[in-house]
């Protein structure tokens, strides 16, 4: 890692400084991530569907990325929702290791002095943000699918 | 390790607020084998108390997580319809908000205390347990052998009790030993922000905090408890998973 | 041979067709992109040459509109559409050889004969080779010039359609030919036209609701059963017949009142089934029992036979604790299993074997009516006839009144006195067994009887 031996700045603000932070937060859902993948891959590869593009004489490169890739997405996109969510809670920890005055850390010393007006403003920021994580996740899924995609297009017709 | 937290206070080799301040921190030497804190006390001995309140938030946790998850999931899978519905969304509602900001309006509102850690992890944790106990339940429910059983003249709650039930146990097992360890994590994490285990208690959580703090001097302080709690996590999971393999049907049919 | 060249052999000179077009298409793609696959791959054809052959590949197959239906995706065909698209797939190559694994198994029966015609009309006008892999021996035997047995991974017999089927010479094959059943009614009738019907179903009606369109918002009722008549003595066997989605396993459930009817009469006995309060109707269903299709999902997986067939037997106080094992085992008796294998769970027995179990836990409480539902479809050809017996031989001892329902139209002839044809939720057509199938009146039942391949020889 290119800045072991360095130490950390207090309150960091330099987009450098937001490297480590951001592995720390990110490893842990990056290998659930990949274990979803893993699992849908996996699923998909067993489906008929991968067996008739086998026998139409695909190339394997061809199978994996065109036929298989986006029903293995599925689960990842499903679990993209509860993911920001669990960022957004995972920041306050991090914030506190790293020391960066971020918003977890605000929302955090706003909680310990009961500084009421504060916390509802954060709260209501946060429910903000995760609505619409939660709402483009949704979208996506859609769009993955072809059946409610039309089903969609219909409506808007 | 839990025979361990079981007998902390008979095999403890000090007592926890047991104070030499004139000792100060120490290394780890042959009288306190994982070293002593500022104040002096035995680190050993702070790391087993402190797996006793880890474990017993673990324990507890998951048992509020699994009344209300079962019971939840249940109804909901059983009965169906708009019922389900409601119910449901009512869990995605919840399982889209991020657990501390929950919890910190929690403590917030009602202030800290170890009851309120409990109930908070365990309204947490339920979520997931409802939902894969919907999954169960609805999957069991279409079978034919219930649709049998029914056919046969048995009351409702004969078919839960003798014919659903039997058949969701395993992965509900499966799934109490995996949040166990996630219970854990989540009491550290809120220790560590200062939500959880005040002093002069100590959790796993506020140790590995207290340690953080003073990582650059006193390195034994943050080592020691931040090992043991990777070590109980993975050997939970490894349970769990363990376990999963071992009564998985497809694994152990046909 | 390298990877390279095996995909160039698969992609030009074999085609092949599967079982289940259900999920043999990828769903995320429409037709169009998969049908262009292997022609942009193999041919290296340009995009608008290669859409207008597999607009025609469309065509040929009998997709009607091709043009228009090229950007559809596979959720937007049925099943039979779907198995068009795979054979044009299959085909669009060119290949010299077709696999065709189990290609109309999973198609409903007339179906499946628009898609062998399809199928042989290609073969002819292609010139292929096609390996036609089928469990239905009439189907085979329409289909194949040259028929191999296999038994256990081995090719037993090997010889011309005919000369399988007429003279088979390897045991395995003669088991195989002789377990078709293609002949009327072994038995004589247990009942005599003048006894009272014990069932009677006046103008059953059953209706679901279907939540359709954006957001379930569209909600309309869909009538599965459409005022049914009928009516069962004891000792009879009533075949019910009709394609999948016609409502007959509805009317089965309606009757047993696992599905709540909307309305009509079910009486048992003079008893009036529909009014009965719910304690009232646990009790009677001892009289009525039920046999289910999928003999894997129709046992708890987590309950010994013998709790299973004792369940019953103490719920409805036929046994005591002290002779409920007598009683077990004389069950296991009745339907020819093992007495020793009373402490197993289902997953250790064979699909006719958990059959034979559920049909003794339907017999556990001494009913005088038994609705099999498609009780031997799930099974293999051979097992298929010994538990076709074990029905016929019950019925016969303890003088059941069956309604027997199911899609083959040769069971259905072997086993049924009477036999009842349904088609969207009515009854179209009824009658005995060897009158209706001899001669039958209404169009629907002459084209199901029409698609039913029997084993005869060969005209060329």
């Amino acid at each position: 890692m290119g800045l072991s031996g360095c130490r950390y700045p207090v309150g960091g603000v330099s987009p450098g400084d937001k490297i480590l932070p951001a592995l720390t937060l990110g490893a842990g859902y990056a290998a659930y991530l990949a274990r979803l993948s893993r699992g849908g891959m996996l699923e998909t590869l067993s489906q008929d569907y991968i067996r008739t593009a086998r026998a139409k004489g695909l190339s394997e490169w061809r199978v994996v990325w065109r036929h298989a890739l986006r029903g293995a997405l599925a689960p990842v996109i499903s679990f993209a929702g509860p993911a920001v969510a669990g960022l957004l809670s995972g920041s306050f920890v991090v914030e506190t290791i790293y020391q960066i005055p971020g918003l977890g850390r605000f929302y955090l010393q706003a909680a310990f002095n009961r500084d009421y007006t504060m916390i509802l403003g954060m709260t209501i920021l946060f429910a903000f943000f995760i609505i619409v994580c939660n709402l483009l996740a949704d979208i996506l899924a859609i769009w993955l699918n072809p059946k409610l995609r039309k089903n969609l297009a219909e409506k808007a017709r | 390790m839990v025979v361990l937290a079981l007998l902390t206070p008979w095999i403890a080799p000090y007592s926890y607020e047991e104070q030499n301040l004139a000792l100060g921190a120490t290394p780890p030497s042959s009288a306190h084998w994982m070293g002593t804190d500022i104040f002096g006390r035995d680190q050993l001995t702070r790391i087993l108390y402190g797996s006793r309140i880890s474990l017993m938030v673990g324990f507890i946790a998951t048992s509020v997580a699994l009344c209300i998850g079962v019971a939840w999931g249940t109804i909901a899978g059983y009965v169906g319809g708009r019922v389900d519905a409601v119910m449901m969304r009512f869990v995605d509602v919840l399982y889209a908000l991020p657990f501390t900001i929950f919890i910190i309006l929690l403590t917030v509102v009602f202030g800290r205390s170890m009851l309120l850690l409990f109930l908070a992890i365990g309204a947490v944790e339920w979520l997931t347990m409802a939902r894969i106990v919907r999954g169960q339940v609805m999957a069991i429910k279409h079978q034919e052998f219930i649709e049998a059983a029914v056919a046969m003249g048995m009351s409702r709650g004969r078919i839960m009790f003798r014919h659903v039930a039997p058949n969701i146990l395993g992965p509900i097992i499966i799934y109490t030993t995996l949040t166990i360890p996630s219970v854990i994590l989540l009491e550290s994490f809120l220790s560590f922000l200062g939500l959880g285990i005040q002093p002069p208690e100590s959790s796993w959580g506020s140790l590995i905090s207290y340690g953080v703090e003073t990582m650059e001097e006193y390195p034994w302080l943050l080592i020691f408890p931040a090992v043991t709690l990777s070590l109980t996590l993975f050997a939970l999971n490894f349970l769990g998973d363990g376990l999963r393999d071992a009564l998985d049907p497809r694994a152990s049919r046909d | 041979m390298s990877q390279a060249r095996l995909r160039e052999v698969r992609g030009k000179k074999i085609g092949m067709v599967f079982q289940d077009p259900m999920t043999s298409l990828n769903p995320h793609m429409t037709i169009g992109e998969q049908l262009l696959e292997p022609l942009l791959v193999h041919q290296k054809m340009g995009r608008r040459e290669a859409r207008r052959r597999a607009i025609e590949a469309l065509d040929e197959v009998g997709i009607r509109q091709a043009e228009s239906r090229f950007d559809s995706y596979p959720y937007e065909f049925s099943g039979g559409m779907r198995q068009r698209v795979m054979i044009a797939m299959a085909l669009i190559n060119k290949p010299q050889l077709l696999i065709a694994d189990e290609p109309t198994t999973a198609l409903d029966v007339t179906i499946q004969a628009q898609i062998l015609a399809l199928l042989k009309r290609l073969q002819k006008d292609h010139n292929l080779a096609v390996i036609f892999i089928s469990h239905d021996l009439g189907v085979v035997a329409h289909m194949a010039d040259e028929v191999v047995v296999m038994e256990k991974g081995k090719c037993v017999e090997k010889g011309s359609a005919d000369a399988v089927f007429f003279s088979p010479q390897h045991p395995y094959t003669r088991k195989l030919v002789a377990a078709l059943p293609t002949t009327a009614k072994p038995y004589p009738k247990q009942y005599a036209e003048t006894d009272e019907p014990f069932l009677k179903v006046n103008g059953l009606c059953t209706e679901f609701s279907v939540r359709g369109g954006f957001l379930r918002r569209k909600q309309t009722n869909f009538r599965a059963v459409d005022g049914v008549d009928l009516c069962l003595r004891k000792g009879e066997i009533l075949g019910l017949v009709g394609e999948s989605g016609s409502g007959k396993s509805t009317l089965g459930r309606s009757i047993m009142r696992l599905v709540e009817r909307s309305a009509g009469k079910v009486s048992l006995a003079g008893v009036d089934l529909a009014h009965l309060d719910a304690t009232k109707l646990r009790r009677m269903r001892r009289d009525f029992q039920m046999i289910f299709q999928d003999p894997y999902a129709s046992l708890n997986p987590r309950m010994t036979v013998f709790d299973t067939l004792a369940e019953p037997l103490l719920l409805h106080g036929l046994a005591s604790k002290k002779d409920v094992l007598q009683a077990v085992n004389q069950l296991m008796d009745d339907v020819g299993l093992d007495r020793r294998m009373i402490r197993k769970y289902p997953h250790e027995f064979s699909g006719g074997q958990r059959q034979r179990i559920a049909i003794a836990r339907a017999l556990a409480v001494r009913p005088q009516l038994i609705i099999a539902d498609e009780p031997v479809s799930a099974l293999d050809v051979t097992i298929q006839a010994q538990i076709l017996e074990l029905l016929l031989k019950l019925t016969e001892k303890y003088r059941l009144a069956m309604l027997f329902i199911s899609h083959d139209l040769g069971v259905v002839r072997y086993i049924a006195d009477r036999v009842a044809v349904m088609q969207s939720g009515k009854i179209v057509e009824e009658g005995e067994t060897e009158e209706l199938f001899n001669a039958p009146q209404h169009p629907y039942t002459r084209s199901l009887l029409a698609a039913v391949r029997h084993l005869e020889k060969s005209s060329g």
